[in-house]
């Protein structure tokens, strides 16, 4: 049996260091990878503790969480091709004209 | 009826409607009048559940999803929200060449998440039906693709992303240490220690965030400014009505008490009521201060979060309908200032407005000053039950500030009268016959509130 507090501490390292690659990264591809990776490290926190309160609704959470990634990976994508072919933006420092 | 399809009916015709307005477009040629007919007929459909079951109490899918009163009040608001959003968004979507069926699609499709999140009772639906209504909610803001609505499109969608991945964390935490979703057992099986406070805390950064609360306001004003009209007056009304009558849930089994989040929420509030009326004091563009006045009116209502729930249940549902039908009109009056191309919502732009379009900008006088708390309006009746019930349950400095807000409040407000009816200008603006249906049923309503608020508490005793 592994220590509880491990994994717990796992992935709460793994969801900053996704919200790091969020707020660090300038390109919006690399931004959604960023918060993929925190909602992975959340998926994996929910089916370590389905295991230890021996309940299924950890592991049941984990599916649909997964489809809501991939809803937040086709949305975020496809306004970043919008701004990229409608604007010619790339980067975030770019998206400067609402502000005040 | 079973009591499945009683609780469930709502939710489903919300969504089926979506469904079916999306995919008329495929049988019918040139179907834009009968979309827009459609979606009318649909939003009259939706509330009717409320008028046949009001009063039962069901409960289905193993305690997952219930419906009560509570429910009935939101599905009968928000088919008044819906329906007008439809009736002023027929003309804009024509002069934005906005394509109609997504739109009411996915109008539908945000009300159907919103519908669900008022009736779940499980922290899975809840988590489920937040994302329905935020997808739904991110397209309807980049719908038209220019510059401003992509940008602010983008700015809700990635800055949301992160918020519900904080709020699914919360929710890990909140599962790990009471181990069930359902709300109720939460509550009883919880034994207060660190993993379910932070859990909690990290869940309502979410809730906050969709509320417009000061720290997590910031996209707010970028989206409304950035969403076409319509949509911004269906954000400033909707997902909070839905968020209230959650918290009002809460409230019921004593959450915020067991919790010992007071202090939370009463900072929160106070720095939201003075950050968004102080914001809004230098801005420029209409819809930015409709956006900053709306996060003040959230922290008004964030208030109540703090007083017990029989008096919560009375107060904040009468603030949230006198506020609903106040910025329905002001942004109805505001989503008619286009030039075709663009939203043309400048301060500068409604000059001398009053003598082109009287009846218009009565309304959206009548909605300013009722916002900005006047007495013999609905708007001061809101506020003055509020700080009361406050004031009773000892929170006195947080209503000084709020009354405070209240004054700096009507300075911003009583500028656009200003530019309404004391300035030169010779910019036009065309109405259509349902802005103007709109304007009229919202001004009927705000003044016989004004002239008899009692009624809501009546409706709501009985």
């Amino acid at each position: 049996m592994i220590c509880g507090y491990s994994v717990i501490f796992l992935s709460i390292v793994l969801f900053l260091i996704g919200i790091a690659i969020f707020i660090s990264k300038k390109t919006f591809i690399m931004m959604l990878i960023g918060a993929e990776f925190s909602l992975n490290a959340i998926n994996l926190l929910l089916v370590f503790f389905s295991k230890v309160k021996n309940n299924l609704d950890g592991q049941i959470f984990v599916i649909f969480s997964l489809t809501v990634a991939a809803i937040e990976v086709a949305t975020g994508i496809a306004i970043a091709v919008i701004l990229y072919r409608k604007h010619k933006i790339q980067k975030r420092e770019d998206l400067k004209e609402l502000k005040g | 009826m079973s009591d499945t399809y009683i609780t469930s009916l709502p939710v489903i015709l919300a969504a089926l409607s979506g469904i079916l307005i999306l995919v008329l477009d495929l049988f019918i040629k040139k179907s834009e009048k009968i979309v827009f007919f459609f979606s009318i007929l649909f939003s009259i459909i939706i509330p009717l559940p409320a008028f046949l079951f009001y009063g039962l109490k069901t409960k289905a899918f193993s305690n997952q999803l219930l419906t009560d009163n509570l429910s009935y009040i939101f599905l009968m608001l928000i088919s008044i929200i819906s329906l007008s959003v439809i009736l002023i968004s027929f003309s804009y979507n024509k002069r934005r060449e906005i394509r109609y069926n997504e739109f009411y699609a996915l109008l539908f499709l945000a009300n159907a998440g919103l519908i669900s999140i008022v009736s779940s009772y499980n922290l899975l639906v809840l988590f489920l039906s937040f994302e329905i209504f935020s997808f739904s909610s991110y397209i309807l803001t980049g719908i038209v693709k220019d510059r401003l609505s992509s940008e602010a499109s983008f700015k809700y969608i990635y800055t949301g992303i992160i918020s519900s991945s904080v709020g699914l964390l919360g929710i890990a935490f909140i599962y790990g240490t009471s181990g069930s979703l359902y709300i109720d057992k939460i509550i009883l099986n919880g034994n207060y220690n660190l993993g379910l406070i932070a859990g909690f805390i990290l869940f309502l950064i979410n809730i906050f965030f969709k509320f417009s609360i000061v720290p997590f306001h910031i996209w707010t004003p970028d989206v409304y400014e950035g969403a076409p009209t319509p949509v911004s007056s269906y954000f400033s009304v909707a997902p909070k009505l839905a968020i209230i009558i959650f918290v009002i849930r809460l409230i019921n089994i004593n959450f915020i008490n067991l919790m010992n989040f007071q202090t939370l929420i009463w900072i929160l509030s106070a720095a939201t009521i003075l950050w968004g009326n102080l914001a809004a004091l230098k801005q420029k563009n209409l819809k930015r201060i409709m956006a900053y006045s709306a996060i003040a009116h959230s922290g008004y209502i964030s208030m109540g979060f703090l007083i017990p729930f029989d008096l919560a249940y009375k107060y904040l549902i009468f603030y949230s309908i006198s506020y609903i039908f106040l910025n329905l009109s002001a942004f109805t009056f505001i989503s008619y200032l286009t030039n075709g191309v663009k939203d043309d919502a400048e301060l500068e732009n409604i000059s001398g407005l009053s003598q082109k379009k009287p009846f218009e900008s009565f309304v959206f006088t009548l909605a300013l000053i009722s916002l900005a708390g006047f007495p013999p309006t609905v708007g001061f009746f809101a506020k003055f039950y509020l700080f009361i019930a406050l004031i009773k349950q000892g929170f006195l400095y947080i209503t000084l500030i709020a009354i405070l807000g209240t004054v700096i409040s009507v300075f911003y407000y009583f500028r656009i009268i200003m530019y309404l009816y004391f300035k030169e200008g010779e910019k036009e603006f065309g109405f259509d016959i349902w802005g103007r249906i709109v304007l009229f049923f919202n001004m009927i309503i705000i003044l016989f509130l004004s002239f008899y608020p009692e009624i809501i508490f009546k409706f709501l005793r009985g």
